[in-house]
């Protein structure tokens, strides 16, 4: 491991870390543009120039590997000198749209301005005039006068979804970041360039003039749109004023994760948050009547002491694993039979990339805790035909598969088949409770609540503690999510010594098998 | 989708042979199209990444990035004038000017008739022959306007109209 | 002073043919070569002293031995043919009069670098000089002295020519092999070095055209001979482009040890009548300008760099007193700024801004802050980019503003907009229809 000097700090570092990475662990930050772990280095913004001893150039700490006895340096004055020269250039022909680009407060130019430039504008010649708010595909918008041709996004199209719609046209200043005409920047990654833009260049357009980003909270969490189970962050404006039809949550974006995602996700999962809001069940109903949450209770728990025939409880595989070890619990205690209804989710497409056909995010929790997967139609169909009794509590995604009036329905999501049931129960979706779920690798990951459940919601385990209150059963868990998970590993010898705060942002991976 | 002729292709195969890989052949490919369809247009781009298997927007930021390549037809005869130190301390203004006034037509633009296009360029490589102006593959040096007036008629005569 | 090697059979059609060649002497020194050891010849180049004809001036024979060990993948020879720096002049004569000479250059370099492929990229509108190294390499297969089995040896070697599309900074080693891969011609960050991963990620040399004309002469006469026929560290013959305000314009073959007011006077016919030299480049318009009095320099490498110049392409450019300087001046900075690449910051907006001051400046609009502005921009552009195009526009501002500095705040003080030559007053106006 060679031993360097940062700033005099000395440090052993991996041979092979470039010096951004490696001033990182001595507590530097090197600022870069177009430095990216992520993609190739491209060695073109200047910006990341640090003096090495011995060396009369200044030098890309991006494209410099660690070497043997190093002095690195990166606050000299040549490198401040360097770095406001980098910032005057890049600014020269900015357009000062600050006040309405949506880049605002996470803008490279802006942050990097305070931390190392701070001076005047010294152009008084013409600016160039570049083409602002094109829309290139169905969540990007792109404007070309705000770029710092760092070629971040033309990387990602080549090397990451390799679809090799972006380019860079012309040459010299005049160059500019677009695509062939009649093309659109389609792909099923794209959204992933606004992350990547530095400045305000690209911009997201379901996000767009929504919300100043320091108004918003962030939350770690999980994608729970496949069993890739992507690592995200989920924004919410606590702040905001509710309009009619806006959400509380405004965007999500990945968090890096070298076991699942790296640094990306999809665009079918970037743009579900919608979801959290929208078409939800949030108040109890008994007989498709509004109930309050007691009344509703009620009445199940009468239905179920009152069961002629025999039960069978559906569990998505879309539900957390304290909520699926609730239900599961309580189906034992019921005498009925549980079956992790996976065959009642339809597959999707694959693409071999981060996108799993497996749309549920938590099919192999539900198998670790032990759960049948076989049945599920049959079911169904038993219960269609006056033959059984059937309960469901779905993540709003069994529903197109659910016939006739079931006993009881817990759902995120509201749709016929609540009214039609005796008894309906809204539930928290994944962003209002604390959850953990075991994506197809078998890594235990948590989605950390953002939110409070909408109206009369709850997380499913909630519901089945309120249940078997209700039946004079002891609940066997404790009532918060988090003595529920640790409380797994006494049964479940997988998860034994596991807690919410042990998984941590990265998750864990869980042993298979019983 | 362009399909190439039969001579075409022929062509573009001799010239892919030539290299261990086929992104290699880019430009040389694209300088067949444009001297046969005088463009270097999206169908001659999109002929080109077809046949090589590059993508498309790759072949597109080359021609966008080089001068000898020009998406719109140029003239019959394409007048470049080097506009560069050495032949502008010899007289390369008031030819590029004669050319402009002569021809009714501005850089970027081509004549009626499609027999004449003009455009100012960098350095050719023939300062001692300045002021130089290149017209298709023929240099000519030691230009003024008097010259310049000489050559654009000697080039209509030859068949060229305007 | 010196025999002409390079230029002798300048003029003479018969030289065309590869037969015309032969029988003025050619090819004689491949034979001799096909019967070293390739080791060898890459050591005689070094002891011949031979500096890179490009512009960089570094030892070609040093070079060659930056390769590695064979490992039986291809090795490449590419040939820089993409003489784009203003002034220059040297390399289209050199291959469209004597393109044997070239090739057999070539084919010596390849087999010494154990190279069994060699490119030729030629800037696209060379098409003379396209047309000439292509009939040359066919003439040559025709004959054996290119493909399996050359003159008989072991040795095989393909030749192909490629062509440019436009762009000077393709001249840039590795942003001409990006450009012969296909792409923009966008130079690669450095290391590695084309030495180690270049054409196609194999090791290859990139030698200017007339560096390779040089090596049959260095072969033929050897070494020692050659070297002598120069000054110390700078051997051989140099060919000296000299172009602007001289009376007899030209290309000259000549010993290094001519000074710069001989070359301009003896060689080029001194300035045009009625005229004074008032400023002189030297080494092509990236090289720092030189006062009147300072032409007494050496043409080599080494005494120009004392100088504070550079010899560069050895292409002379000379203005005299009816020239503006701000003119000049601002008519390279469209240049450079036109031909940035546009990859790395500093370049891409430094080149446009200087550009967009002097235009400023030559319409009238100027300040005196602006000369100080622009040496601050210059500053910032030094020694920070990804290749020295950034430096190649900033030496000529910065040289003409700190010799010139009289006549630049004159320029300004006037507020008007001169003539490029002749004093005119002019109406601010772009000249070339195009903001320039």
């Amino acid at each position: 491991m060679p031993a360097i000097t940062i700033n005099g700090k000395p440090l052993e570092v991996p041979a092979g870390t470039n010096l951004i990475e490696a001033a990182l662990l001595a507590g530097a930050d090197v600022p870069h543009f177009c430095y990216h772990p992520g993609l190739s280095v491209s060695g073109n913004c200047r910006m990341c120039l640090v003096e090495i001893a011995g060396n009369p150039k200044l030098q890309i700490a991006c494209n410099t590997p660690v070497a043997e006895g190093q002095a690195v340096l990166t606050e000299s004055p040549k490198v401040k000198a360097a770095r406001a020269g980098v910032m005057e250039f890049l600014l020269l022909n900015h357009p000062i749209d600050c006040p309405v680009c949506d880049c605002a407060g996470e803008c490279f130019l802006q942050d990097y301005y305070m931390q190392h430039d701070k001076a005047a504008s010294r152009l008084e010649e013409p600016k160039n005039k570049k083409r602002k708010a094109q829309d290139i595909g169905p969540h990007v918008m792109l404007d070309t006068e705000r770029c710092v041709l760092c070629s971040r996004c033309v990387r990602f199209t080549d090397e990451v979804s390799k679809t090799h719609e972006l380019g860079i046209f012309g040459r010299g200043s005049r160059e500019e970041v677009g695509l062939v005409e009649g093309t659109r920047l389609e792909n099923a990654y794209s959204g992933n360039v606004v992350d990547l833009c530095p400045v305000g260049a690209l911009t997201d357009k379901n996000f767009r003039f929504k919300s100043r980003p320091w108004f918003l909270e962030e939350t770690e969490t999980i994608c729970t749109g496949c069993s890739q189970g992507c690592n995200m962050v989920l924004d919410i404006n606590p702040h905001a004023f509710n309009k009619v039809g806006a959400g509380r949550a405004y965007r999500s974006y990945p968090r890096f994760n070298a076991a699942v995602n790296g640094h990306w996700m999809c665009d079918e999962g970037r743009y579900r948050f919608p979801l959290i809001d929208e078409g939800r069940l949030s108040e109890p109903q008994v007989t498709g009547l509004l109930a309050t949450p007691e009344r509703a209770v009620m009445a199940l728990a009468e239905s179920l002491k009152a069961l002629g025939a025999p039960l069978s409880i559906l569990l998505s595989p879309g539900l957390s694993l304290e909520e699926l070890a609730a239900w599961h619990w309580l189906s034992l205690k019921l005498g009925a039979s549980a079956i992790l209804a996976s065959e009642l989710v339809p597959q999707g497409k694959g693409d071999g990339f981060l996108i799993q056909a497996e749309r549920s995010p938590n099919r192999k929790g539900g198998l670790l805790l032990g759960l049948a997967e076989k049945g599920a139609r049959d079911a169904v169909s038993q219960a269609r035909a006056g033959k059984g009794r059937l309960l469901a509590v779905s993540a709003g995604d069994l529903e197109p598969a659910l016939e006739g009036a079931l006993l009881g329905l817990l759902s995120t999501h509201s749709s016929p088949a609540c009214s039609a049931a005796q008894v309906a129960l809204p539930l928290a979706v994944w962003a209002e409770q604390d959850g953990v779920f075991v994506n197809r690798m078998g890594l235990a990951q948590r989605a950390k609540q953002a939110l409070a459940p909408l109206g009369s919601a709850l997380p499913a385990w909630d519901w089945a503690w309120r249940l078997a209150k209700q039946m004079g059963f002891e609940a066997c868990y404790a009532s918060q999510s988090s003595a529920i998970f640790e409380a797994m590993g006494a049964d479940h010898p997988a998860l034994a010594g596991l807690s919410h705060q042990t998984l941590g942002a990265q998750g864990a991976l869980v042993r298979e098998g019983k | 989708m362009t399909q190439l002729d039969a001579a075409m292709k022929s062509r573009f195969d001799q010239v892919r042979a030539l290299y261990p890989e086929a992104q290699a052949a880019v430009i040389p490919l694209l300088h067949l199209m444009q001297e046969s369809t005088g463009k270097a247009d999206l169908d001659a781009q999109r002929a080109v990444s077809e046949y090589l298997g590059v993508p498309l927007v790759k072949v597109h930021e080359v021609v966008s990035f080089y001068t000898l390549f020009d998406e719109k037809p140029r003239g019959r005869h394409h007048i470049m004038v080097c506009k560069t130190l050495s032949c502008a301390l010899r007289g390369s203004q008031p030819v590029f000017d004669a050319l402009v006034r002569e021809l009714g037509i501005q850089p970027g633009q081509v004549t009626a008739d499609g027999a004449f296009s003009i455009e100012a360029v960098e350095c050719l490589g023939a300062c001692d022959m300045g002021a130089a102006i290149q017209v298709g593959d023929r240099l000519h040096g030691q230009m003024d306007e008097e010259k310049t007036l000489r050559l654009l008629k000697e080039l209509k005569d030859r068949g060229g109209r305007s | 002073m010196s025999p002409l090697l390079l230029t002798r059979n300048f003029g003479d059609a018969q030289a065309l043919s590869l037969e015309g060649y032969e029988a003025k002497g050619g090819y004689q020194a491949l034979r001799k070569a096909l019967a070293m050891d390739p080791a060898a010849l890459v050591e005689e180049v070094k002891r011949a002293g031979l500096r890179g004809r490009g512009g960089a001036g570094f030892s070609t024979g040093t070079k060659w031995g930056f390769l590695p060990k064979e490992d039986g993948l291809p090795r490449y020879l590419v040939v820089n043919a993409d003489e784009g720096e203003p002034g220059t002049f040297k390399d289209r004569p050199l291959m469209e009069q004597d393109p044997h000479q070239l090739l057999e250059g070539i084919i010596i370099a390849s087999f010494a670098l154990r190279a069994s492929r060699a490119y030729v990229y030629i800037r696209g509108e060379f098409r003379q000089s396209i047309a000439r190294m292509d009939e040359a390499i066919r003439q040559a297969r025709a004959k054996g002295y290119l493909g399996a089995k050359v003159m008989g040896s072991a040795f095989s070697l393909e030749v192909s020519t490629h062509p440019g599309a436009g762009a000077y900074i393709c001249g840039e080693e590795t942003a001409l092999l990006e450009s012969l891969e296909g792409h923009k011609g966008q130079p690669r960050l450095k290391p590695p070095f084309p030495a180690q991963r270049g054409l196609f990620g194999r090791p290859t040399i990139i030698n200017n055209v007339e560096t390779l004309c040089c090596v049959p002469h260095i072969v033929g006469m050897g070494a020692e001979a050659w070297a002598a026929l120069g000054v110390e560290k700078n051997g051989g013959t140099k060919m000296y482009c000299v172009s602007g305000q001289v009376a007899k314009p030209g290309v000259f073959e000549l010993w290094h040890g001519t000074t710069l007011r001989a070359l301009i006077q003896e060689q080029a016919g001194g300035p045009l009548p009625g005229r004074r030299i008032k400023a002189v480049i030297p080494g092509g318009s990236s090289s720092p300008v030189l006062t009147a009095d300072e032409i007494d320099v050496r043409m080599d490498f080494d005494s120009l760099m004392k100088a504070g110049s550079m010899l560069g392409s050895a292409a002379v450019i000379v203005m005299d007193d009816s020239t503006s300087l701000v003119r000049a001046l601002h008519n390279l900075t469209a240049f450079y700024s036109h031909e940035s690449c546009g990859q790395c910051t500093p370049c891409r907006e430094g080149t446009a801004w200087l550009h967009k001051i002097l235009t400023k400046i030559v319409n009238g609009q100027g300040a005196i802050a602006d000369l100080d502005r622009m040496n601050s921009i210059c500053e910032a552009m030094v020694g920070k980019t990804i290749c020295v195009l950034a430096d190649a526009c900033a030496f000529p501002v910065q040289s003409f503003t700190r010799k010139f500095r009289p006549e630049f705040e004159e320029y300004i003080k006037s507020g008007k907009r001169w003539s490029l030559t002749g004093w005119r007053e002019e109406s601010p106006a772009p000249g070339f229809g195009g903001g320039h």
